[in-house]
């Protein structure tokens, strides 16, 4: 949104006015419905990053105020004690997240633990959930593969006699391999070793999941029975989800001395070379590719948010933010508009088809204040910062509608059910954190500061400068007084002033 | 011109070597007399006199700062206000926060916005040292501060821009060397205390003297290399805090993005930005002090053929 507002013509003025007034209604209406949140199942779907393959970040979500609902107090634990837990995937009402140490499914409405089953260690990366009803499977990687990070107070990599087997594990490296669990039980469905570690996390999408790798490869494996259908490469490295657009797999694929950051897109059934999208030489990473309507969408680290044509992978778009998007942030897509966040907490809401600014929200969270993904429902985006707050900015103008304060530490990875969000935080209450509408929470409205309002402006800057300037002209005076007039002395061996000075400096 | 007329008259300028080629008046030896050049101390109390006495000056700052948010407010920067405490600074402090604006507002042509700050910086710095040299000449400021401005135009644009390469000279220098940190940032601070130091004169001599651009620039040169006259000490006193606060913007007043900077903010900005220009006008006052002192060039040998 521009900071200088054009002046409008009155039917507009009224029409903008009314609108106002509606979202005003919409927003009290929302908040004074009975919730069924902590009452009904959530039946909705968040089966992975972003939602679903496409990661759009959007689904329908309570309407704020937030408040909580229930919590899973989990150890951050891992072999670096800092790992914590992945955002949950959601279906079939239970919400499943992915530790370092183990693997946990509890019901999404209630928070009750319903099963729980080891893993071996490796990066707590968001999991997948394919296939539906009983055949329904959650998908994670295990492992950390030849380098497994050093254990957390110990300089030395060899285990103690007493440490777990995750802890042991990743001392000595394991393999790394995709396991799929059943999501009604936890059982052991399948599992298949993977070309490389991966932190990606994994995309499912009709009868195939797919990981990135952190050796630049994509795999993509049956969801039947594990089998790898293919790999290929697509850069220095995949640290981010791929996406799925129809017949395309989409990866952001992170450059080295050789490549540069690139979008590649595969074909799904072969994995060949569809297209080859790069930014240019002065992006350095990019998050993950958020796929609308023929378009996808990315946000780089040179302030940037670009759309790219998914037929030939031409860039239809490019906006600019005041602050980079952080990596693990990608745009989201609300119907007509694609909406990123900055790593200061500044909300973009950008036109999908052209890439024109129709409103922005600085949050002002500090410098690095929002690191993860924000989620979007049909009404507010909702920003976790790393303070611990959850922002909803109301999509249709803007403004900021609801301020939550989660955690003592940050709160990342939100995912989506109908009546719940659910989301990771770390404090002194380290879990995960369900949070339902609140019937009497605070709803207000806030407009962005980046929304010149001319009357503010003006009051501000003459309340400073008067007082300002009258003062400063009185001490110029009293100066002048005690070190005479700023003229410079004709015919003088000295400046008057230095003996003013020497005068002050005698005691 | 005349400064300090009657007092530094008497004093002749030291004879100068002969030198051959381009950079003779540059590399010139240094004169070893007393010139007189006033102290720090009462530079800076003396640019504070100027400032705060002229109507003028004290409600300029203000106004100029009111029209530059404006003006960048219309053409969609959103902050950090205050990055616009070094809006009146001295080259090349001020050219940095050129820099950082135009970098932020025009990312993809910044180049352009930068000349365009640059040339504005140059409007106002000529304006602040014309003034500057009224009050200390006259008393006060009057109508005709625009004839000694103009004057002093094509000698703030150059150090602007020189200082502008500089910047972009270091930078590549420091990346080269050791980044932002470390032996980079050292390099980028004595670089801002050297360009101050030997640019600073030129805006007054620009206003006062009716000389060539180059001359100019070069007798601001010898001006500044002037021994025991206390340049470098008042540049780095300059330099220092103004790169403090450079670093400090983020917890500043007006430090967040956001276009209604609040009644914190701008006193703040108005009183840093009154500072830098004292000090613009304690340059102004020093060189009108020791102007009849400063060297002139060696005289240019004839080619050898005409001999």
């Amino acid at each position: 949104m521009p900071p200088l507002r054009r002046p409008e013509k009155p039917e507009l003025r009224s029409l903008r006015a009314f609108a106002r007034m509606l979202s005003v209604v919409a927003i009290w209406l929302m908040a004074a419905a009975p919730s069924p949140a902590f009452a009904q199942g959530t039946g909705a779907a968040w089966t992975q990053f972003q939602g679903g393959p496409a990661h759009t970040g959007t689904a329908p979500g309570p309407a704020p105020a937030f408040a909580e609902a229930w919590a899973l107090e989990e150890p951050i634990g891992g072999v670096t004690g800092a790992e914590g837990l992945s955002g949950p995937a959601i279906a079939d009402g239970l919400a499943v997240t992915v530790g370092p140490d183990a693997v946990i499914a509890v019901d999404a409405v209630t928070g009750a633990e319903r099963w729980r089953t080891e893993r071996a260690g490796g990066p707590p990366v968001h999991p997948a959930i394919a296939g539906e009803g009983a055949d329904a499977i959650v998908v994670f990687p295990e492992g950390y593969g030849p380098n497994p990070p050093a254990p957390a107070g110990s300089p030395s990599p060899s285990p103690s006699p007493s440490a777990s087997p995750a802890d042991a594990a990743a001392a000595e490296g394991t393999a790394v391999e995709l396991v799929a669990v059943s999501l009604a039980d936890g059982d052991e469905r399948w599992r298949v070793e993977l070309p490389s570690p991966s932190r990606s996390g994994v995309t499912a999408s009709g009868d195939a999941v797919y990981v990135g790798g952190n050796d630049g490869s994509v795999t993509a494996v049956r969801v039947d029975d594990g089998e790898i259908r293919w790999t290929q490469p697509a850069g220095a490295s995949v640290t981010s989800p791929v996406a799925v657009a129809g017949d395309l797999v989409i990866a952001s694929a992170l450059g080295d001395d050789e490549r540069a950051f690139a979008v590649v897109a595969l074909r799904a059934d072969d994995g060949s070379q569809a297209w080859r999208y790069e930014p240019g030489v002065t992006v350095v990473f990019g998050t993950s590719i958020a796929v609308g309507d023929g378009i996808g969408f990315i946000a780089a680290d040179d302030r940037t948010v670009r759309a790219v044509d998914l037929g030939d992978g031409t860039e239809r778009w490019l906006a600019r933010t005041n602050a980079i998007v952080g990596p693990s942030s990608p745009p989201l897509i609300s119907g007509e508009l694609v909406v990123a966040v900055d790593v200061a907490g500044q909300v973009y809401g950008l036109d999908a088809a052209t890439g024109d600014r129709r409103w922005d929200h600085a949050l002002n969270v500090g410098l690095l204040g929002v690191l993860t993904a924000s989620v979007a429902t049909d009404a507010v985006v909702v920003v976790p910062t790393v303070r611990g707050e959850l922002f909803a900015v109301e999509l249709a103008t803007g403004d900021l509608v609801s301020s939550t304060d989660v955690a003592d530490g940050l709160v990342r990875s939100l995912s989506l059910g109908d009546d719940l969000l659910i989301g990771v935080r770390s404090g002194s209450r380290p879990g995960l954190v369900a949070l339902g509408h609140a019937a009497d929470g605070p709803v207000f409205r806030t407009t962005s500061p980046t929304v010149f309002d001319p009357a503010r402006f003006a009051t501000n800057a003459a309340l400073a400068a008067v007082p300002v300037a009258i003062v400063l002209l009185l001490a110029g005076r009293l100066l002048a007084s005690r070190s005479g007039p700023p003229v410079l002395a004709r015919g003088t061996p000295r400046d008057p002033i230095e003996d003013a000075l020497d005068d002050e400096a005698a005691p | 011109m005349s400064g300090r007329g009657g007092t530094k008259g008497e004093r002749a300028a030291p004879a100068q070597p002969d030198r051959r080629g381009g950079l003779g008046s540059l590399l010139a030896p240094r004169p070893s007399v007393d010139v007189g050049m006033p102290s720090i101390r009462s530079s800076l109390a003396r640019g504070a006199v100027t400032v705060l006495s002229s109507p003028f000056l004290v409600i300029g700052v203000p106004v100029v700062l009111v029209l530059l948010w404006l003006l960048l407010v219309a053409v969609r920067f959103q902050g950090p206000f205050a990055l616009l405490v070094h809006a009146l600074a001295l080259p090349p402090v001020g050219t940095s926060a050129d820099v950082s604006i135009a970098a932020s507002t025009f990312p993809g042509s910044w180049l352009i916005g930068v000349a365009v700050a640059i040339v504005l910086r140059a409007v106002v710095l000529a304006a602040a040292a014309a003034a500057s040299v009224q009050i200390l000449r006259d008393g006060g400021v009057t109508r005709w501060v625009w004839v000694p401005m103009l004057r002093a135009l094509p000698a703030t644009l150059a150090v602007s821009f020189a200082s502008l390469s500089l910047l972009l000279a270091v930078q590549l220098l420091g990346a080269f060397v050791g980044g932002a940190g470390g032996l980079g940032l050292f390099l980028l601070i004595g670089a801002f205390v050297l360009g101050t130091s030997y640019f600073g004169f030129a805006p007054a001599i620009g206003a006062t003297e009716d000389r060539r651009l180059a001359d100019t620039l070069s007798r601001a040169w010898r001006a500044a290399r002037i021994p025991g006259a206390g340049n470098l000490s008042l540049a780095t006193l300059y330099v220092v805090p103004s790169f403090a606060l450079l670093f400090a913007t983020p917890a500043l007043p007006g430090g967040t993005i956001g276009v209604n900077p609040s009644v914190g903010a701008w006193v703040l900005v108005i009183l840093v930005n009154v500072a830098h220009v004292a000090v613009a006008a304690a340059y102004t006052f020093r060189y009108l002090s020791i102007a009849d002192a400063v060297p002139e060039p060696p005289p240019r040998r004839p080619p050898a053929g005409r001999r």
